[in-house]
């Protein structure tokens, strides 16, 4: 937000309006504020995080009073990354003035001074506070903390990979990012629209929208603030400089917040041209440097060719690059898209799937500035109900450990999707953390030795549901095993749906299918079961993180058994349905009926011998 | 920050004035240690092809442009043989 000029729709100042928050969040006394450091390792779960954070050294003390003594005597430069490269900044800086701390960081990458060489002591001579010191060594912190707020943001798209639109190609190609920095009084221009190839303001400019989004070749999403960005930004050229003509080129102008529309209007209304149909080409005009657009208006079905001074492109927002990293420390989950998933896209939506861990701003998504501060908010109000009850309620469908029958192996523990139960081999002792656990039962369905009590999915409770649906002429039913949240909620919608299908299907519902332990499969067969369905949440979309993954480990270990056995696998399906896919249970259903009237005594027989006992 | 390559040159490269370097080396005081090739940061001498009256290879400038005037080398210097001043006309045209 620091690099952006204005903000839409209000066309306030955004350094305005973050730099005194930075500044609280920097002095308040309850606050600890690491810039420059590293999450390492979090351990633990709700209530009793404990976070290894790595804080590298800044190599200035806190005594920088940020006068830039050192930054002027520093001999070497390097394009500043705050800039996007439009400025030089010093292997000591700080990248922009009202950044937080204010105490400046040597670059070590560029700095002369190598590990064990002082070859310079330049800034160490200008600093009249000896505030800079070489010596500093990384430490690693460990906090213990209640609940964790995931708010990494996200990163821009790189369009240099579009050729078509010549970026890196042409120096009158710039990117939105620039363009703020360009028009930023604080900026490497002074606030002047200049085109890089010869620092005169353009007579015309044109913003190309979707540069990364909504694409085959970008990302499939949309980024949501491009468009309202590239109003805005029309809008500030008018304003300083009203002859400079725009164009600009979409696929939809999407105008839907509060404000926005007036925006719109008034962009148009001040003389932008909105054409709908984005280039196909940039090409550059060698003499001038100015740059030829060539497309198709497809609301006038005509072609177009319009040539402008300088070329902005909207780039879409993207998940940051290291954000499996922050998957793997958080045991959160991402959505195809790549962005973190909440635990429930309505009623929880700034939960994460691991209690005690929030998650605000374009790091669950791409969103603006105002939705990211109602993100945080609730987030951080929502982990302050936590810490202010400081306890939490579980539900009771946690696994209750027996001692007894546990062979210590922690196979319970490996495919616990929550890292919610320890094996402590020496005291010999497997722990079930209660205030970690959702209660999947993935753990149970791993146990080999029924050292797991599934309280309210027991063992024992689903083996009598199998029993009594297969008292009566079991070959010809079929035992499905539906997760609660997608395929019991699949299979009930087809129901209300008064959707038609096969009635000699017999559910069993199970908080995951990660619940289905292979002796269930095996038990129902033994019986003589027709056939066996086993469903879940499509992958990645499963409510325990990813505890079907071992839902499908445990179907194809049974079909290599099935096989093994001379047992027909077509009996054993599994299905993937959310909750708004009935049709999709309903048609799997048919499917295996189909099997079942194909079935043969011997079939059965063959199914019962081969897991009798079961 | 994004990890993105930075591929245009900065607006303001043309204004910054990084002072400009002189390098001097004595030829004949050098005993061909090489510290100073060694332990330049960046990288701005070589050792010469020429003998010196000490029978050692003195080192000599491969490019000054790249001398920032750490002064390392007049440090690390044992024989006193090497000294880098400001290139006066430079110095005069300071911008601010």
């Amino acid at each position: 937000m620091a690099q952006i000029d204005k903000t839409f729709p209000t066309m306030d100042c955004s350094i305005c309006i973050l730099a005194p928050k930075m500044s609280d969040v920097g002095h308040h006394p309850n606050i600890v504020l690491l810039t420059n450091s590293e999450v390492q390792e979090v351990k633990g779960y709700i209530g009793n995080f404990k976070v290894k954070v790595l804080k590298k050294p800044r190599y200035v003390t806190d005594e920088c009073s940020a006068c830039n003594d050192c930054t002027e005597a520093c001999p070497v430069t390097a394009p500043n990354e705050f800039d996007i490269g439009l400025a030089t900044r010093r292997a000591i800086y700080t990248p922009f003035a009202q950044a937080v701390p204010s105490t400046y960081i040597v670059d070590r990458d560029i700095c002369l001074n190598k590990e064990g060489i002082m070859a310079c002591d330049k800034c160490i001579q200008a600093c009249e506070r000896k505030a800079i010191d070489f010596d500093m060594e990384p430490t690693t912190l460990e906090l213990e903390v209640g609940t964790i707020i995931v708010a990494t943001g996200a990163e821009v798209y790189d369009p240099s990979s579009l050729t078509n639109y010549g970026y890196t190609r042409y120096p009158n190609v710039i990117t939105s990012l620039e363009f703020e920095r360009l028009i930023n009084a604080g900026g490497p221009s002074g606030g002047n629209l200049i085109r890089p190839s010869d620092m005169k303001i353009p007579e015309s400019v044109a913003f190309i929208q979707c540069v990364g989004s909504r694409s085959e070749k970008g990302n499939p999403y949309c980024s949501n603030v491009c468009c309202m960005n590239t109003i805005k930004d029309s809008l500030l050229i008018k304003e300083h400089w009203p002859d400079v003509k725009i164009h600009v080129f979409y696929v939809d102008i999407r105008a839907f917040g509060k404000g926005f529309e007036d925006l719109y209007t008034r962009a148009k209304e001040e003389g932008a041209i909105f054409t709908r149909g984005l280039p196909a080409e940039v090409v550059e005009d060698k003499k001038t440097q100015n740059l030829w657009l060539i497309g198709e208006n497809t609301l006038q079905k005509e072609l177009y060719k319009i040539n402008v001074g300088m070329v902005i492109l909207s780039i879409g927002i993207q998940p940051c690059h290291d954000s499996d990293t922050i998957q793997r420390l958080c045991t959160l989950s991402r959505t195809p898209d790549g962005f973190f998933m909440e635990a429930h896209p309505k009623l929880r939506p700034v939960d994460a799937p691991t209690g005690g861990i929030f998650l605000a701003g374009c790091a669950e998504s791409p969103k603006d500035i105002k939705d990211s501060v109602t993100q945080a908010s609730a987030a951080a109000a929502r982990a302050g109900i936590l810490m202010a009850q400081g306890k939490v309620t579980v539900e009771a469908i946690t696994p209750k450990t027996i001692p007894e029958n546990c062979q210590l192996c922690g196979l319970c523990a490996r495919v616990c999707p929550y890292n919610a139960i320890a094996v402590d081999k020496e005291r010999k002792l497997v722990e079930v953390i209660e205030a970690a656990c959702a209660g999947c039962g993935t753990c149970g369905a791993e146990c080999q030795f029924e050292a797991l009590h599934m309280r309210h999915f027991t063992d024992a409770q689903i083996m009598s549901q199998i029993d009594a649906l297969t008292e009566e002429v079991p070959d010809e039913k079929i035992i499905a095993f539906c997760c609660n949240w997608c395929a019991y909620a699949g299979a009930d919608f087809a129901g209300v749906s008064r959707m038609q299908y096969p009635p000699n299907v017999r559910i069993i519902r199970t908080m995951c299918s990660g619940r289905v332990s292979p002796k269930f499969v095996e038990h129902a067969l033994s019986r003589g079961a027709g056939a066996v369905l086993v469903a879940g949440c499509h992958p990645g979309d499963c409510h325990y993180i990813d505890a079907n993954v071992q839902t499908q480990k445990r179907v194809e270990r049974l079909w290599k058994k099935m096989d093994r056995l001379g047992v027909d696998k077509n009996r054993l399906q599994l299905l993937w349905a959310s909750a708004a896919e009935g049709e999709r249970v309903a048609s799997k259903v048919k499917e295996m009926q189909a099997t079942l009237e194909k079935l043969t005594a011997e079939e059965v027989e063959k199914g019962k011998e081969a897991f009798a006992g079961s | 920050m994004v990890p993105r390559k930075l591929w245009r040159k900065p607006l303001d490269s043309e204004q910054i004035k990084l002072p400009k370097a002189e390098i001097h080396i004595i030829p004949d005081l050098c005993k061909g240690c090489g510290f100073c090739i060694e332990f330049c940061p960046r990288k701005v001498l070589e050792k010469s092809d020429k003998l010196n009256k000490r029978g050692v290879y003195p080192p000599k400038v491969a490019d000054e442009s790249k001398c920032t005037l750490c002064g390392f080398c007049t440090a690390i210097c044992p024989d006193f043989a090497i000294f880098t001043t400001e290139k006066k006309e430079e110095a005069s045209k300071n911008v601010e």
